[in-house]
């Protein structure tokens, strides 16, 4: 039973994420459109509404071109990579706040659920990586390519330490690794107040660990044409938007949840407010999109080791010690 | 062989930017020899876009040749249109006698074809280095110039409107009101722009002390226009080599000491600024009257006159099939276009046909200077460097 | 220094040769006087006036074509006044000219609108004058062939009176007072234009008065592209330029720097129509059937190899490129292992360079005639057979008075117009005239000798003669085609040997690559560079090889058989051996030829020619026409028999560009030869027309509609005992029987009838036999 549930509800997820993601896109270009004083998509569906199909069975119909001295299985690989371990976090990330049944049991609007979510939703976006690395690799030498995919690494392996860090904090004081335990402690103040900090950070990190404008080097097309995703067309570079966005959905709803108190909040019902929280976030992805340029390779590794880790590690042992001697953290 | 195709050690890595290439604004191939990102040596290679232009002036007559120089910087169209025309027009000394309002209209057109052009480059450089909506708030504004454009000509990209002798017709009506309410709105547009990058910290960090070119180093490498003015060059030809009205405009010259980047993006938007008082002034001071001088021997005649009488038809046959006759000598002009010194240097033997026509492209001479400017940056100065030179490949190939 | 004189131009000083004129002073200093009328052609006349500059000193201004420098003159080319004058000029011109410049074909081209252009002509006084609704009053001649003129475009500045007069020597145009009160261009005797109709009064007037009508409204002159190619005609080597337009060639037009000086004939000038693709052959052919390439070539190699080296011979038309002959030469040397090759130059030029005397200078630049203060013609009608010659022969005696002119013929021709001393012998007479004249010469030249002749030569022409300094020889193809031709050549040689290295020598044929068919050694006697060799093959002798079954396979380049040879002899040759046949133009030897392969026309070839002057041509590709050039059919023939053609060695010897010829006739030989013996009264001459040259040129446009049809030419009073008229038809009967019109000419010798070569369905060695230009001739009046 709690198989044939499991199972029900991964397709589900998976089904929703795909729509999601589908719709993600055109809620950024219908944002940045009206940003720019455009309309965004407008023709196809109203309002645009199935411009996003079109785009996603024109990448199934479009020409797939292997290079010739692309390694083939890693090429197959490398969007396969990265277009699922963001689906594996993003099944450890609750769609609804929890469900107390009648008979006392609990429904839980994700996939899986146990008390280390975090670790495993870290341990997962950690994995994501490889598929960019892959693809640098299997792109046969395309030296685009290879340096896209060398950032990338780099990029994430910084900035999932910042992460790291920055929720090191907000579990403290939840003294959980659960994700539900960690909303129970925000119950009467958010996290964010506590923390703002390690908020910023992590917000910083996110951004970086999904390599969005200000941070979207890997694929800075002035400078690497597409990054990692040079040499790859058609429904493999769908591939990696795919798990790029499904990424910014699991990051939004981290965030939201460990620091904006995921679905706590007056008046509105729970779940509602827990979806209003990540569409800001990706409404904020949007206008920094917007709005920043991008930061070069250089500056963005400063930021990370310079800046921001000192910062957590400082505030780290702040909470600590707040912590330990009862005062308020901040 | 040139230091940029050596590798000396298995750390270096020869990359080809272009001549395919997202920022290579055209077809520049800039081949980089990297240690990790970091540029070792770097080489520019053009020529991917020459069709010859010089040659092809040969065998045309000079107002054939005319639609040419609108294929070469085909941002700032009208601003070649007028280099041209006015060094043909020094070549048969007929400057003097261009019609006031000509010269007004002029420079009215030279002025906005400079802010179209900074705003295309504002646009391209801010999307370059990753800030999207300049892009598309850059070329709302360019729309409205386009519009005029086309109001004045008929075309929105290759104008032809300066001809020789003056310019091909009068202003149409209602063009005046949309320049007053676009020289109004620009103040306005140009603060936007600023708002979004002059203060902006990832700008700041990807412009500043990025691509910089000594004074001396600007002057000894010929690089001419905002390049120079960025590296405390005080040099504009419209001041300092008057022509047209120029001299009675009252305008600045910004010119702004680093040398880097950042200045060189702080004089265009000076510069556009200044065009736009420029506008403002020639408003004031338009007068009317005719729009192209009246000599027979070198521009055509109004049809009245060529379907009434026989001499001006058999005028007119010469002028369009075998072109007008230039007196014999050289001469060259230079004009402050939005991307530098535009210069045609014209050899006449007393032909209808330019024995010889040589272009000086800014951006061919500006190019030459950047692998001092990016030696020893990361990949990503390339593209801010690329940015703040603004080159043009239909000027630099020719 | 006597004759240098200084004349001082616009303030600056020029020095002078003391005859020139102020413009030709001007000109070559880079001073620039306009100039409606006046060309270098033929100098000055005078009747523009719009080249006036002023003397210092002197009140009106004067015109500078005419008026010589004198020293200390002081010119000034455009003063106020001058201009002034000039333009008081244009204003009488544009006066009446219509605007009618969007419709004529001049315009582009036309001196009037470079003159009002140059003047910058703002306003004229004088349109007041004219009533715009009378203007276009004048005679419009639609009924002249060839040329269309509109009185109401001229400008009357006589160029064309002129050029017709003192180039062309013909003379049929002037101004004519008309009954409207003013003069007009016309013909002298009012009646429609009858002439040459060489155009060049076309090519030389300023305006669109004398237009062409084969190119009335075919383009305009700036729309085509202009290739610079050489003439196929004849050896002349006239440069003229095709104006090609979408892939056609509309009109023919020759600058002032060729070394023609823009003259061109009737031929070259109109004829570029038989380029046009209804005249050409356009598909191989195998057996008569329509074949492609590969099969035709494979073919053509089968039939050469199933013959023995021996059993096969090449004939050359002479109108191939130089590259094509070395071509032909090479494989059959190399591959084929023969030396069987003759050219249709051994008909004429081959019989006269293989007797060369020494100091001769054989190869002579048309223009270097001016040097000699002799020109003795013979054998030949020089503007029939080749007009180049007739045209500098004209400038020398007629416009330069430089030269004196003796005529050797057995008619009178145009040349006598200019005053000749005439010497006339009778048809088939040559050898017995020569040796004739060289037994006088060599008298008044004290040479002993024991050659002499019975024809007596008069007084002033052996003065004339042997008191040349330098002596341009014209020799006639015709004279040298005689039955006797041979003969001919050497006794001609004889002569050319007593005057030494005073001759220059030109020699017409109307196979425009004849010289290059010597110099490339595929003539009977010539190796390369023109050296001689033993005679080995001959085209005379090829009807009877091939009868005698000692010619089985005949390789045709450019050689239509019926062209020198009867229609039955021709015939006989396609019946006994395989012919293969490489020629671009349909002719009837397509119809018999085993294998027929299309070549490119001269329009489509590069290469060279050989002309009179033994320069090389360069003859350049104008259209595209998806036929190759004869050379590379004959390279992929080449190829099948697994011989690669050294290209190499064709450009290598083509970069030699001068002839080796042996020049080793250094004592006179005696040269007996009894003539042609003519049965019956009339003599008939088989001659040169002005208006073909070759079959196809029949196809030419301008030729064709010059003369439509042979003409028999008869004296007047042997018209009258035969009771021919003016424009009957006359069966003429020599070996068999031709019908023509007939034409009384009373330039005629009694006695003597010529009926021309080369038109189309018609041949006229039928009459006289293959490869003579003799026969007797019976007249019958037709119906």
């Amino acid at each position: 039973m709690e198989v044939l549930i499991a199972i029900i509800k991964l397709i589900i997820v998976v089904t929703v994420l795909s729509v999601y993601v589908m719709y993600a896109t055109w809620y950024e270009r219908k944002v940045i459109g009206h940003m720019q004083q455009r309309i965004g998509p407008k023709r196809v569906g109203w309002h645009g509404l199935l411009q996003p199909i079109a785009d996603t069975l024109k990448s199934f119909w479009k020409e797939d071109v292997i290079p010739e001295k692309a390694d083939k299985p890693l090429f197959w690989l490398a969007p396969s990579i990265a277009a699922t371990f963001p689906f594996a976090a993003a099944i450890a990330i609750p769609f609804a706040p929890p469900l107390h049944l009648a008979n006392g049991k609990v429904f839980y609007f994700s996939v899986f659920h146990s008390k280390i979510d975090i670790l495993y939703i870290l341990g997962m976006m950690g994995l994501t990586s490889f598929g960019v690395l892959i693809a640098g690799i299997a792109s046969g030498g395309s030296k685009y390519a290879f340096t896209g995919s060398q950032r990338e690494a780099a990029q994430i392996v910084s900035y999932e330490a910042i992460l790291a860090l920055a929720l090191l904090n907000p579990i403290l004081m939840a003294h959980s690794l659960s994700l539900e335990k960690i909303v129970e402690a925000q119950r009467h103040l958010w996290f964010v107040f506590y923390q703002p900090f390690a908020f910023v950070a992590f917000v910083i990190a996110m951004i970086a660990a999904t390599a969005r404008i200000p941070f979207d080097l890997p694929e800075a097309e002035p400078e690497l044409v597409a990054g990692h995703m040079t040499e790859f067309s058609g429904l493999k570079m769908g591939l990696f938007f795919f798990g790029q966005y499904v990424m910014i959905f699991v990051v939004s709803a981290l965030a939201s949840i460990v620091f904006l108190g995921g679905w706590t909040g007056p008046v509105l019902p729970g779940v509602v407010w827990y979806w209003i929280k990540i569409l800001a976030f990706i409404f904020m992805y949007t206008w920094f999109w917007g709005t920043f340029p991008r930061y070069r390779y250089d500056q963005l590794m400063d930021i990370a080791w310079k800046a921001l880790l000192p910062l957590m590690v400082l505030n780290i042992l702040w909470t600590g010690f707040a912590l330990a001697v009862g005062l308020p953290v901040l | 062989m040139n230091e940029a195709y050596v590798v000396n050690n298995e750390r270096e890595v020869i990359l080809n930017v272009g001549p395919q290439h997202p920022a290579t604004h055209g077809v520049l191939r800039y081949v980089v020899k990297l240690d990790g990102e970091r540029i070792v040596d770097s080489d520019p290679q053009v020529g991917f876009l020459h069709r010859g232009i010089e040659k092809l002036a040969e065998y045309m007559t000079y107002h054939q040749f005319n639609p040419y120089t609108d294929r070469l910087d085909y941002l700032a169209s009208m601003n070649n249109n007028l280099a041209y025309v006015m060094a043909v027009e020094k070549l048969l000394g007929i400057t003097d006698q261009i019609p006031e309002r000509a010269q007004y209209i002029r420079v009215i057109m030279a002025e906005l074809g400079r802010i179209a052009s900074h705003l295309v480059w504002l646009a391209t450089h801010a999307l370059d280095i990753g800030a999207m909506t300049v892009f598309l708030y850059s070329f709302r504004e360019r729309e409205y110039i386009i519009d005029m454009f086309e109001m004045a000509c008929g075309n929105r990209l290759t104008y032809n409107y300066i001809r020789i002798g003056g310019v091909a017709r009068d202003l149409p009506d209602g063009f005046m009101d949309r320049l007053k309410e676009f020289t109004k709105l620009f103040y306005g547009k140009v603060k936007e722009y600023h708002q979004l990058l002059t203060k902006n910290r990832i700008w700041l960090k990807r412009t500043k002390d990025v691509g910089y070119i000594s004074k001396e180093d600007a002057i000894n490498y010929g690089i001419a226009g905002p390049c120079t003015r960025g590296s405390g060059v005080d040099w504009d030809l419209r001041r300092d080599m008057p022509y047209l009205v120029y001299p009675e405009l009252n305008f600045e010259i910004p010119v702004y000491d680093e040398g880097d980047v950042y200045a060189r993006y702080l004089v265009r938007m000076d510069e556009m600024v200044q065009s736009n008082r420029i506008l403002e002034q020639c408003i004031e001071k338009i007068p009317d009257g005719p729009v192209m001088i009246d000599e027979p021997r070198y521009v055509w005649e109004p049809k009245e006159r060529i379907m009434m009488n026989n001499y001006a038809l058999m005028k007119h046959f010469v002028k369009v099939v075998k072109g007008f006759k230039a007196p014999p000598g050289e001469v060259y002009f230079g004009a402050e276009n939005p991307k530098g010194e535009l210069g045609f240097y014209i050899y006449s033997t007393g032909e209808g046909k330019p024995y010889r026509l040589k272009i000086r492209a800014p951006s061919f001479i500006n190019i030459s200077a950047m692998p001092k400017m990016v030696k020893g940056g990361l990949i990503a100065d390339i593209i801010s460097v690329i940015g703040s030179l603004d080159f043009v490949f239909g000027e630099c190939d020719r | 220094m006597a004759d240098t004189v200084k004349v001082k131009i616009n303030g600056k000083e020029y020095e002078a040769k003391k005859d020139e004129t102020i413009l030709q002073v001007a000109r070559r200093n880079g001073i620039y006087i306009p100039a409606i009328c006046y060309s270098d052609r033929f100098g000055a006349i005078g009747a523009c006036r719009i080249c006036a500059v002023e003397i210092v000193g002197m009140k009106k201004p004067m015109l500078s074509c005419a008026m010589k420098v004198k020293d200390g003159m002081e010119i000034l080319t455009d003063s106020e006044k001058v201009i002034e004058f000039r333009k008081n000029i244009v204003y009488e011109w544009d006066k009446f000219h219509p605007l009618q410049c969007g419709v004529c074909d001049k315009s582009g081209e036309c001196g009037l609108q470079d003159i009002n252009y140059e003047l910058n002509i703002t306003e004229n006084p004088l349109e007041k004058e004219a009533d715009p609704l009378s203007v276009p009053n004048r005679t419009i001649h639609y009924e002249w062939k060839i040329i269309h003129h509109d009185a109401n475009l001229c400008i009357q500045c006589r160029r064309c009176v002129t050029i017709c007069d003192r180039v062309v020597n013909f003379g049929i145009l002037a101004l004519v007072k008309k009954e409207w009160g003013g003069r007009e261009i016309d013909t002298k005797d009012g009646k429609p234009l009858d002439c040459e109709f060489c155009g060049q009064c076309v090519s030389i007037c300023p305006t669109g008065a004398m237009s062409s009508k084969l190119f009335k409204y075919k383009a305009r002159p700036w729309e085509m592209d202009k290739v610079r190619t050489t003439c196929q005609f004849c050896a002349s080597g006239c440069q003229m330029d095709l104006n090609v337009k979408d892939n056609k060639v509309l009109r023919v037009t020759s600058e002032d720097d060729t070394p023609n000086m823009a003259n061109l004939c009737n031929l070259g000038r109109f004829n570029y129509s038989v380029v046009e693709s209804k005249n050409l052959i356009n598909s191989p052919k195998v057996n008569g059937s329509s074949s492609n390439l590969d099969v035709a070539i494979k073919k053509a190699a089968d039939i050469l190899k199933s013959h023995g080296p021996d059993e096969i011979a090449a004939i050359c038309g002479a109108r191939e490129t130089v590259e094509d002959q070395l071509a032909l030469k090479l494989f059959f040397e190399n591959a084929i292992k023969t030396s069987n090759i003759d050219s249709f130059a051994s008909t004429h030029i081959g019989k006269l360079f293989s007797v060369l005397p020494k100091g001769v200078s054989p190869l002579n630049n048309v223009s270097d005639m001016e040097e000699c203060d002799v020109i003795f013609a013979f054998g030949g009608d020089v503007a029939n057979e080749m007009p180049r010659l007739d045209w500098q022969t004209t400038r020398n005696v007629k416009l330069l008075k430089k030269s004196k002119l003796v005529t050797a013929y057995w008619r009178d021709t145009k040349i006598d117009t200019l005053g000749s001393v005439a010497l006339r012998y009778e048809p088939g007479q040559e050898v017995e005239f020569l040796n004739s004249l060289f037994g006088s010469l060599a008298g008044a030249l004290n040479v002993s000798t024991d050659i002499k002749g019975s024809i007596e030569i008069p007084e002033d022409a052996v003065k004339v003669l042997s008191e040349a300094k330098k002596i341009a020889f014209l020799v006639g193809q015709e004279a040298l085609e005689r039955p006797n031709g041979s003969d001919v050549a050497l006794a001609l040689a004889n002569l050319m040997l007593l005057f030494g290295d005073k001759v220059k020598l030109y020699a017409s044929s109307k196979y425009n690559n004849s010289y290059g068919a010597i110099y490339s050694g595929v003539t009977n006697g010539f190796d390369l560079y023109g050296k001689s060799k033993e005679k080995v093959f001959s085209l005379y002798d090829l009807p009877k090889l091939v009868e005698d079954g000692k010619i089985r396979a005949i390789f045709l380049l450019n050689a239509d058989l019926f062209t020198i040879f009867s229609d039955e002899d021709a015939r006989k040759i396609f019946d006994k051996a395989d012919v293969i046949y490489l020629d671009a133009y349909m002719s009837d030897s397509v119809k018999y030829a085993k294998v027929v392969i299309p070549v490119a026309t001269f329009a489509s070839t590069d290469g060279h020619y050989v002309n009179i002057e033994g320069r090389f041509n360069r003859v350049r590709k104008a259209i595209d026409r998806d036929v190759l050039m004869a050379k590379d059919v004959v390279i992929r023939i080449a190829g099948q028999y697994g011989y690669n053609l050294p290209i190499g060695y064709i450009k290598e010897a083509l970069d030699k560009a001068t002839f080796d010829l042996d020049q080793d006739m250094d004592s006179f030989r005696n040269v007996q030869s009894g003539g042609f013996d003519f049965t019956g009264s009339l003599k008939g001459v088989v001659v040169y027309s002005k208006f073909r040259s070759g079959i196809f040129s029949s196809f030419g446009e301008g030729a064709s509609i010059a003369m439509e049809e042979p003409v028999l030419e008869i004296n007047p009073e042997d018209a009258q005992t035969l009771g021919i008229e003016d424009g009957n038809y006359v069966n003429v009967e020599g070996l068999s029987a031709l019908r023509v019109k007939a034409k009384i000419d009373d330039q005629m010798p009694k006695g003597v009838v010529s009926i021309p070569l080369w038109f189309a369905g018609y041949n006229a060695y039928n009459v006289s036999g293959s490869l003579t230009n003799l026969f007797s001739a019976k007249l019958m009046k037709g119906e």
